[in-house]
């Protein structure tokens, strides 16, 4: 019998998760606010992800964005301090990547992304914590 | 045999749980209102992704404003066509309708009747038990900045941003869906009046990109159509897509020029978009648009 409350348990921690990924970024979002700048505020996405199991590739969260022609664009960051997981914010145009706030090649971190686009479309914001650590963040899309 | 038992009561317990954890029991009652999820073909993530897709009405309003736009009183909703919203279903889609319309207000400085919008939302968003990102503190704030206009438009943005993600946290995406269909809607019949604006050239070309939005709107709304108020709003959907099959949009990709400035990564877009569209079928366009408003706001 102990052993069955035992798997319960278990089961309840596997398939209950949702609820302990859920009301995060409310706060963060005023605090990273003024980041945009001279920029407007768009859209906002928290991000919270879980610490990715040993020996694989972190967890991400993909979201589709439509950009306009014609427009600057600033893409913004901030951490919840109570995290060790530290965001990385990619843009994508279908599959390639046309930027990133963390370059690996040269270890070089940055604070936003700005984005001149000329071709209006469907692009993808993508998301995850630096070696796949769990964490808490915001990403802010801001416009000109 | 006990072990097969047990497996059983595992995965039941699980799945109640796992229910339990996902679906509180304030969605039950708005349930009640025919807004039943019929289990959607797709996850819930990929829901949301696409719902995120669905522009801010600010981005449509800040190209109409720098096109020399101008805006009148009569493109928005009456605040007294409020009681005409009695389901859930109306009434999401009206927090979008009178969302966007406070946008528009707001950006063109004609905020003396703003409170009566914002009331309209409030009163909209406790309905469907989403009133708490309209509380007295964010009311308050709007009173504080309101001669700062980006910091009313980012406390209204912000607002419907926490209200659509907490609405997709609690699985309640039917809803989320029908609140980016108001704004979206309510943009585009903005846009469509594009005859009072000096350069009407780069709204025509915004109101033929809106294109993959009208696709991925419509692929929602086919998700729920199983309920009977989703199912003609899809239809209205269908047609507008079919017009939107009109609309031919060129693409051309060049890798983009990347540097640092300040510190920021700086990305140069080399890749261009070209679109075209017809007279007629903005004219289309126009009138199957100002019908699916007239559905929603009557």
């Amino acid at each position: 019998m102990k052993k069955i409350f035992f798997i319960i348990s278990v089961a309840i921690g596997l398939f209950g998760t949702g609820q302990v990924l859920a009301q995060c970024g409310d706060e963060l979002l005023d605090i990273c606010y003024p980041k945009i700048g001279d920029y407007k505020y768009i859209k906002s996405y928290p991000i919270r992800l879980k610490k990715s199991r040993k020996g694989e590739p972190p967890i991400v969260a993909k979201y589709a964005v439509v950009l306009n022609g014609g427009v600057k664009y600033k893409i913004v960051g901030c951490n919840a301090n109570d995290f060790e997981g530290k965001l990385v914010i990619s843009l994508y145009n279908g599959d390639v990547m046309i930027g990133s706030t963390y370059d690996y090649n040269v270890g070089k971190e940055y604070p936003g992304i700005e984005f001149e686009c000329k071709k209006s479309g469907v692009y993808y914001l993508s998301f995850y914590f630096r070696d796949g650590k769990e964490g808490c963040a915001i990403c802010i899309l801001a416009q000109k | 045999m006990s072990r097969l038992k047990a497996l059983t009561l595992v995965l039941l317990a699980a799945i109640i749980f796992s229910c339990n954890s996902e679906k509180p029991k304030q969605n039950d009652e708005l349930l009640a209102d025919s807004l039943i999820n019929p289990n959607p073909p797709v996850t819930e993530m990929q829901i949301k992704e696409m719902i995120t897709a669905i522009p801010n009405p600010m981005e449509m309003a800040l190209i109409l404003q720098s096109s020399g736009f101008t805006y009148s009183d009569s493109f928005i909703n009456s605040y007294h066509n409020i009681k005409n919203y009695t389901t859930n279903f109306q009434k999401a889609l009206n927090i979008g309708i009178y969302g966007t319309d406070l946008i528009f207000m707001n950006i063109n400085d004609k905020t003396s009747s703003a409170v009566s919008y914002i009331d309209n939302i409030k009163e909209l968003a406790n309905a469907i038990k989403v009133g708490q990102f309209f509380d007295h503190k964010t009311l308050n704030r709007l009173n504080e900045n309101s001669k700062n206009v980006d910091s009313v438009l980012y406390i209204t943005s912000s607002g419907f941003d926490r209200m659509t993600q907490y609405l997709q946290e609690q699985n309640r995406n039917n809803l989320s869906i029908l609140i980016g269909v108001g704004t979206w809607t309510e943009s585009m019949y903005f846009a469509l009046k594009y005859q009072t604006a000096k350069d009407q050239k780069i709204i025509i070309e915004r109101i033929g990109e809106q294109k993959v939005v009208a696709e991925k709107i419509e692929y929602l709304l086919s998700i729920f159509k199983n309920n009977k108020d989703f199912m003609a709003l899809h239809e209205d959907f269908v047609k507008l897509k079919k017009e939107y099959d009109n609309v031919k949009i060129t693409y051309t990709n060049v890798a983009p020029t990347k540097k640092v400035v300040g510190g920021n990564l700086t990305i140069q877009d080399n890749s261009t978009s070209t679109v075209n569209i017809s007279k007629e079928c903005i004219t289309n366009l126009t009138k199957i648009i100002n019908q699916i408003r007239n559905k929603i706001i009557n």
